[in-house]
């Protein structure tokens, strides 16, 4: 019985450690990969849940003025205890500008470059892959 | 009694459990896609959509420093009249304008200036109940060596969005609003004294792009006309918007190409846009913005 109880206890204060991945320790620990060459600018926070049955896949959107001339860099980490793995995709208007999947060796990037040469007010989505619930970070940054 | 003493050990972990998961949801990450309704005009989420479009004050900065334009101390606001802001309006406005200045500082790594500066937001965002994102001591500890300025510019923008988010959070989005009109005025205001004495081209570009920026600000502002303040801060912004409304954006579209550069993904972007803004416009801009400059920083938008 006692046993019982230990097991219950530990598994309980285990579930209450691995949930506290997903808070600003995972913004600090993303903030780390910007280089000494870029400057940090914004982070964007996602927790999505996950897709439910016939429904949309979950999204996590944010709006960003990015500026002609200018080379910027987005960061997306997940969290550890996280289900999915993150995708950040940028798009102006409509049109997918750019995105951590990399549809030709269809591999899911941890980051891209961007030299804009269009000063736009441009979007921000963060997904996980398979519509899976996740905890995720995206950092944007820009070179000096 | 075993089996109380059993229920108590089993309840225990529960209570604890929620407690920390309480407190770990206020640090847990919250999308900032959260939307509430209130009695804008405009939804909360759009609102919140809108203010977060503004540029980052560094931008312009590091734009200025790009161009190998000198540091000039006479763009710096004055924080002389600091003592003076009672007023959230005015609070919130001049945080905006000291944090453009802090961004200014800290691209030209003005390290030993940053302080006053630091210190003018620190006392007005105390005044606002909002100091608490502002860790003072670690800033001046940051401030005191040129080696540590990425993480004052970090823990700078940091703050000012953590700030942001709970203010959002607490139905105070017209305060972060005020914010972020004080960015951008200040920043504007940078671009253009630079301009006057140092024309440039990609600095004119960058003045013209502004108007991308204050459509959106004029959305928000109009938002809380209802206050007398708002009012006049409205009236001046649509001043400005109609000077920028002669200035032209054009674009030309294009496809963007993916490449894979030493196992980083690389886009670079075809699109392109141009900005054509003549010198008679940028006066204007610039004269405007100096009056609703000098109106924001001597708390003379009456109440």
């Amino acid at each position: 019985m006692i046993r019982f109880i230990s097991i219950i206890i530990f598994l309980l204060f285990s579930t209450s450690f691995a949930s506290s991945q997903c808070n600003q320790s995972l913004v600090t620990s993303c903030s780390a990969k910007v280089s000494s060459s870029a400057m940090f600018m914004q982070q964007y926070r996602a927790k999505l849940e996950a897709q439910g049955e016939d429904k949309d896949l979950p999204l996590a959107r944010f709006s960003v003025l990015l500026n002609k001339g200018n080379t910027y860099k987005f960061d997306v980490c997940s969290a550890n205890d996280s289900e999915g793995e993150a995708i950040l995709q940028l798009y102006d208007g409509g049109k997918l500008v750019a995105s951590t999947f990399h549809n030709a060796s269809q591999n899911n990037f941890k980051a891209f470059e961007f030299f804009c040469r269009k000063s736009a007010i441009y979007k921000i989505q963060i997904s996980f892959i398979e519509g899976k619930p996740g905890c995720a970070v995206g950092i944007l940054s820009m070179k000096k | 009694m075993n089996n109380k003493l059993v229920l108590l050990i089993l309840i225990l972990p529960i209570l604890f459990t929620c407690c920390v998961n309480s407190i770990g949801d206020n640090e847990d990450l919250i999308a900032d896609t959260v939307t509430s309704a209130n009695n804008l005009e405009i939804s909360q989420e759009s609102m919140e959509e809108l203010i977060s479009n503004v540029s980052s004050p560094i931008e312009i900065a590091s734009l200025l420093r790009n161009e190998k334009v000198p540091f000039d101390r006479a763009c710096i606001a004055s924080t002389d009249n600091i003592d003076n802001m009672i007023s959230d309006f005015d609070c919130a406005i001049n945080i905006g304008i000291l944090g453009a200045d802090l961004g200014y500082l800290n691209i030209y790594e003005k390290t030993s200036s940053v302080m006053s500066t630091v210190s003018g937001i620190n006392k007005l965002s105390n005044k606002l109940k909002v100091g608490q994102f502002f860790n003072f001591s670690l800033l001046k500890r940051l401030a005191t060596s040129s080696k540590t300025l990425d993480s004052l510019i970090y823990t700078s923008i940091l703050s000012f969005n953590n700030m942001e988010a709970y203010l959002r959070s607490t139905d105070r989005t017209n305060i972060s609003a005020l914010m972020i009109t004080g960015v951008w005025v200040e920043s504007t205001s940078l671009a253009t004294m630079v301009y006057k004495e140092k024309p440039n081209k990609k600095i004119a570009e960058r003045i013209g792009e502004q108007k991308l920026i204050l459509n959106n600000l004029v959305i928000i502002i109009d938002n809380y006309k209802s206050d007398d303040r708002f009012e006049e801060l409205a009236t001046d912004l649509h001043e400005l918007k109609n000077i920028f409304n002669e200035v032209e954006i054009t674009t030309v579209e294009g496809e963007p190409e993916t490449v894979v550069e030493n196992g980083m993904l690389v886009i670079h972007q075809t699109s392109e846009s141009t900005v054509h803004i003549t010198d008679d416009q940028i006066d204007l801009i610039a004269l405007k913005i100096s009056i609703l400059r000098e109106k924001l920083i001597n708390n003379s938008i009456s109440s």
